[in-house]
């Protein structure tokens, strides 16, 4: 339908790519099946012969309905052609990774982008030839600087794992362009409701659905989207052969969880953003890491390129005591201990880190805000937070 | 270690005060979710049909107990039915909770359970129309009488009351027409006389109307609406006393076998997360959709619980919390046509039954208190998920269609 141009993202949610599902049914039907039947020889060979992702569908792990109206819908939400859905986010991440991997390739990389990022790169891609350089990406010049001859692929991830820092998508991305190097950029902590990045340039988008997309904790799953030409190829060239693909239930489950993306990201957002300024405000709390605060020294480049936060952030705890600090994790009571994020449940997370601009390492709490109450988790973090006040 | 196999509590039946938890936001992702099987964040599937034991006391325990606190068989007691039912329970306040494989299975139910032959059942006349077919053509052939009343007046019900009478079936907001019963004012004379109340509540689910606190007996829901949200399954919830949930689950429950499958509870409790926030935007949606179209001059009255301008405000504002998604409008031109013209140029609004889900929906249907050789037609319009602004476009390029073929 062509008035589906103009409709709003929650709209789309609903809608794109269903305007006419079989049997009229708009919760779309779950295809749990291996592979698709043709009436004859020759329709079933002109089939094969153009097998694809979208229909005629021969093979599920090529092509299969559920999934496909999936890959349409994120692709939509995303500005992107074409996108393909993987078994998992860590999937997508590797499939991007072997595409633009041969001997003597550089890859430059955000250094707080998901930990397998580098992990691909020192334990498999070491051995074909490929080098890493990983560069704190707040300042583009460090991105730019690190470019070679034989860079590749620059890999972004904004905000970033962990500390959530922004790197400035439209200014690599056109520098990139230019230099021929392919740009992916994990879009998982904005989705596309509040990042579009390949409308600033950026030519691969990878997504972890098992996060916001699914948003149940109930699924693990990941996505990719680019051009027609990248997602066929890399349809073609890693998820083909790997067989790392979605299978169609948690496809339908993704779908499903995507129904409600919209009212669960304004609830994470609202919830995360008090919590955030809340936490700021507090004597145990040295620094908080979140987007959207107005103290974010990122400030302009947020406004400029995000149109909204999500759940997740990190503080910087005044309190560097381990024992102390495992004390305060322990004394959360709605907040569970647990990896993953963007499901209805709150998380906490205790990590340390050590990036180049502080080899010495620091400790840092990361809480995912969930769908619960927000009075109810301030009370909770505030009677935690005694555990690690300084004295 | 236990013996019994597998390690998880099955007390759905015994529902905890959600004192732990005020909010029911916080209580939908938290109660009873403390221990689940190796520390999974979402509860497993238990999509096993038995229950096995080592130990024959414990089995037999089990087995005998007139209430089914450990799994013995799926269908009299499975820990993911059992876990949602006691998260329905904590919602509505009451002490327990029996799901069902559909709505009307939860109505048949608890009707079944409250009647015996010569029993007499006042209703309202807007009740959902399979309910008084339920009264109509099955329950009356079983010696059951029934009478329907306009509701909105106590007194209506109160002088309807036999000395047969043993329940007041009460729909409110009333399918089609949106009409209030006074839960408290009735619910008190029932008491007084004996007489078990109950409610559809599925309009406006636990969140915006808590009616066993008012004072009601049994709560009754379809769970296929707002409380699984996703258009994709079917099922019911009778909320009540324990007692009551005993008696039926042995009796009509077990016997009938209207059991919800595991798998439709899981994806329920998975449509529960997010139940708060889905109601918030179609209650903030459909305000906003009803009251535009009030302006309209293509419309002669729109029913609507939420609106302003509606008729019972204050009882509204004394026993609701909130309106939702679904209302009715009189359009003034009452041709067929035109109610054909109007719904086939609906884009985003699609023509189909039930509500609750993501997708908006609309539906031709005619005024239940109507005269059946004048019928009142209207159209029944349901704001889904999509964002208002592209909802109030639809209708504003479907009126403009169906003026243009029918002036």
């Amino acid at each position: 339908m062509n008035h589906e141009e103009q409709y709003s993202p929650c709209t789309l949610l609903q809608h794109y790519g269903e305007s006419a599902p079989p049997e009229g049914a708009p919760a779309f039907p779950l295809f749990q099946n291996s592979n698709f039947l043709y009436p004859s020889h020759e329709e079933f060979a002109e089939a094969a012969a153009n097998a694809s992702g979208q229909p005629p569908y021969i093979y599920s792990r090529i092509g299969n309905p559920t999934v496909d109206l999936l890959e349409r819908k994120i692709a939509k939400l995303e500005g992107a052609e074409a996108c393909r859905a993987t078994a998992a986010g860590i999937a997508a991440i590797t499939a991007v990774l072997m595409d633009a991997a041969e001997p003597g390739a550089h890859f430059i990389a955000e250094e707080f982008s998901y930990g397998s990022v580098r992990q691909l790169c020192t334990d498999v891609l070491s051995k074909m030839g490929v080098t890493l350089t990983v560069v704190d990406g707040r300042r583009a010049e460090n991105v730019l600087d690190a470019v070679r001859p034989e860079t590749k692929l620059i890999y972004l991830e904004s905000p970033s794992s962990l500390v959530f820092h922004l790197q400035d998508i439209r200014r690599i991305a056109a520098y990139a362009r230019e230099k021929g190097i392919r740009t992916a950029f994990d879009n998982t902590y904005s989705t596309p409701l509040f990042q579009r990045p390949i409308e600033m340039g950026v030519d691969l988008v990878v997504h972890s659905c098992s996060k916001y997309l699914g948003g149940h904790s109930d699924l693990i799953g990941g996505a990719i989207c680019g051009s027609r030409e990248d997602i066929d190829r890399i349809s073609r060239g890693q998820i083909h052969l790997w067989g790392n693909i979605m299978a169609p239930f948690p496809a339908w489950l993704v779908l499903r969880g995507m129904r409600t993306l919209g009212v669960r990201l304004r609830q994470h957002q609202e919830a995360s953003l008090r919590l955030a300024s809340w936490l700021e405000q507090h004597p145990a709390v040295e620094r908080v890491n979140h987007p959207a605060l107005p103290t974010n020294p990122q400030r302009e480049l947020f406004l400029s390129q995000m149109s909204g936060a999500g759940g997740l952030f990190s503080f910087v705890p005044q309190v560097q005591d381990e024992a102390r600090l495992v004390g305060f994790v322990n004394s959360l009571r709605l907040f569970r201990k647990g990896i993953s994020w963007g499901g209805f449940e709150s998380l906490v997370l205790l990590a340390r880190v050590a990036p180049s601009w502080a080899p010495e390492g620091f400790w840092l709490v990361r809480v995912f805000v969930g769908l619960e109450d927000e009075e109810d988790l301030q009370r909770d973090l505030e009677q935690a937070l005694e555990q690690i006040r300084p004295s | 270690m236990d013996s019994r196999v597998p390690q998880s509590s099955c007390n759905g039946h015994s529902a905890e005060h959600p004192a732990g938890y005020p909010e029911v936001e916080t209580l939908l992702q938290h109660l009873g979710e403390e221990d689940h099987p190796l520390g999974a964040l979402v509860p497993p599937l238990f999509q096993s049909a038995i229950y096995t034991y080592r130990d024959l006391d414990l089995f037999e325990a089990a087995n005998e107990a007139p209430y089914r606190e450990d799994p013995v068989y799926s269908p009299w007691g499975n820990p993911t039915v059992s876990l949602v039912e006691r998260k329905m329970a904590a919602l509505d306040g009451t002490e327990a909770a029996q799901l069902t494989g559909d709505g009307m299975a939860a109505i048949g139910t608890a009707l079944l359970a409250s009647l015996e032959r010569g029993s007499h059942v006042v209703t309202v006349d807007s009740t959902y129309s399979t309910t008084l077919r339920l009264l109509r053509e099955t329950l009356e052939r079983y010696g059951v009488r029934f009478t329907c009343v306009d509701g909105r007046d106590p007194e209506t019900i109160f002088d309807a009351v036999t000395a047969d009478t043993s329940v007041i079936y009460l729909e409110s907001p009333s399918s089609l027409l949106f009409r209030l019963q006074d839960l408290r004012a009735i619910a008190a004379f029932a008491k007084q006389r004996g007489i078990t109340t109950m409610i559809d509540n599925t309009y406006s689910t636990p969140l915006f109307q808590r009616p066993a606190e008012l004072g009601v007996d049994i709560v009754l829901q379809s769970t296929s609406k707002y409380l699984g949200g996703h258009s994709d399954l079917n099922g019911g919830a009778i909320c009540t006393t324990k007692e009551r949930i005993e008696r039926m689950a042995h009796g009509e429950v077990k016997l009938f076998g209207t059991i919800m499958a595991p798998f439709v509870a899981w994806l329920l409790l998975r449509g529960l997360r997010t139940l708060p926030l889905r109601l918030r935007h179609v209650q903030e949606s459909a305000n906003l959709v009803a009251s535009w179209l009030e302006q309209r001059p293509e419309v002669e009255v729109v029913h609507h619980v939420g609106l302003a301008s509606y008729p019972q405000r204050e009882l509204f504002l004394s026993q609701m919390r909130g309106s939702t998604g679904l209302f009715t409008f009189v359009p003034k031109n009452q041709d067929r046509e035109w109610t054909k013209a109007f719904l086939e140029a609906l884009r985003v609004f699609r023509i189909g039954v039930s509500w609750g889900g993501p997708f908006s929906l609309a539906i031709p249907v005619t005024d239940p208190t109507s005269p059946a050789e004048s019928p009142v037609r209207m159209i029944r319009l349901y704001c889904g998920l999509e964002h208002p602004k592209d909802l109030v476009a639809d209708l504003d390029q479907a009126l403009d269609a169906a003026h243009r073929k029918c002036p």
